[in-house]
């Protein structure tokens, strides 16, 4: 090439740059942008083919799984399921049938179950009456403890019992006894009962 | 349901302190049981002694001796069965019991005590019985001086139950009219 030919390059090439510059100051980009169809251009990129360029192992390593979770409101995600949906595309009875309920028995403690239930209170809330009138219990004890002899007892005590009843309220009555009175001996109590009640407000 | 209790219906009165008039029907009971098995011990005595010597004896014949073998008897029998387990005879019938005033059971030297103080309660025109009815424990001269006092001892609960399972026995009408 001739040097007249190499100096014709050199300016044409400066040319070229001082116009490409104007050119781009000229441009107004938001404009330029504002005028683009990003809905086309993405339907003309080929999501498949990018996808497959990206390597999912570094993206996933760069992401701080920890801080993403700390982000997320469990309870949001909760509420927006739909828990009876849910419970009722379960099979409950394949479920189930699946279970080994004996190994699973076998791993209850009982003894420790046995331990926390309140054996007291339970008591407490079976009507013992209801169950001796009403089953056959009722009829044994009967026919095992009940005689003339303790049936007489039971009653002549019953009697003696009711009179001191009497006597002990009208006695309290006339002297002004209130509030709680001891029932009895403090080591007899203790083992049977509770200093809870005075003699003129126990019932018969 | 939970009302349906012993406890609150006020049926287990073992360990709670006897009233006045379950102890003197006690008492009765036991001063005709005394006196029944005193004229007991002396009748045999005479027919014994009348069997030995050839001669019919009468009680009346011979009245100090009598009147000391009364003296002894009533307080050995009082004294022995307190001594044996707290009760006597009438006790027993009335489910009551002799402990001591903490709740223990009484030995012979409460029970000997006892038994020593107890005429004294009863001749002082009464006084000394007064406490059983006006006291809160209900204990008398003779409790106090042997540092006794008198509890139920029957098992009101079971009587309970008895009661319960013989109503469960009747035909339902029968049940309900009675209860």
């Amino acid at each position: 090439m001739s040097p007249s030919a190499n100096a014709f390059d050199r300016m044409a090439q400066r040319v070229a740059e001082l116009v490409v510059a104007r050119v781009v100051e000229a441009i107004d980009v938001n404009a330029l942008l504002a005028k683009v169809d990003v809905n086309e251009l993405i339907q003309r990129v080929d999501v498949d083919e990018l996808v497959a360029k990206v390597d999912m192992d570094q993206l996933v390593e760069r992401i701080d799984v920890k801080h993403l979770v700390d982000r997320m409101d469990p309870q949001a995600i909760v509420e927006k399921i739909d828990v009876d949906a849910l419970v009722s595309r379960v099979d409950i009875q394949k479920l189930v049938d699946r279970v080994d309920v004996n190994e699973l028995v076998a791993k209850v403690d009982v003894n420790e179950l046995v331990d926390r239930v309140d054996i007291p209170e339970l008591v407490e809330k079976v009507d013992i009456d209801t169950i001796i009138e009403k089953t056959e219990l009722g009829s044994i004890i009967a026919r095992s403890t009940s005689s003339v002899v303790s049936e007489g007892l039971d009653l002549v005590r019953s009697q003696g019992v009711g009179l001191d009843d009497f006597t002990g309220r009208w006695v309290n009555k006339l002297l002004r006894r209130k509030g709680e009175l001891p029932l009895g001996p403090p080591l007899l109590l203790g083992a049977s009962g509770e200093l809870t009640q005075g003699q003129g407000s126990v019932e018969a | 349901m939970a009302n349906a209790t012993p406890r609150r219906n006020g049926i287990t009165r073992q360990g709670h302190y006897a009233g006045a008039i379950s102890r003197l029907l006690a008492f009765l009971v036991d001063m005709a049981i005394a006196w029944g098995a005193l004229i007991l011990i002396l009748l045999t005595i005479s027919i014994a002694a009348a069997l030995i010597t050839g001669h019919a004896y009468r009680v009346t014949q011979f009245r100090a001796a009598g009147l000391v073998v009364t003296c002894l008897w009533y307080p050995i029998y009082f004294a022995y069965q307190w001594g044996l387990g707290g009760k006597t005879l009438g006790m027993a019938v009335f489910g009551l019991r002799v402990v001591t005033s903490e709740g223990r059971p009484i030995d012979n030297r409460h029970a000997w005590l006892r038994t020593l103080i107890l005429p004294i309660s009863i001749a002082l025109f009464g006084l000394g019985l007064l406490g059983i009815v006006f006291r809160v424990d209900h204990r008398g001269w003779h409790d106090r001086v042997a540092k006794t006092c008198v509890v139920y001892d029957w098992d009101a609960f079971g009587a309970r139950l008895r009661w319960l399972a013989r109503q469960g026995e009747l035909p339902p009408g029968a049940a309900a009219v009675r209860r």
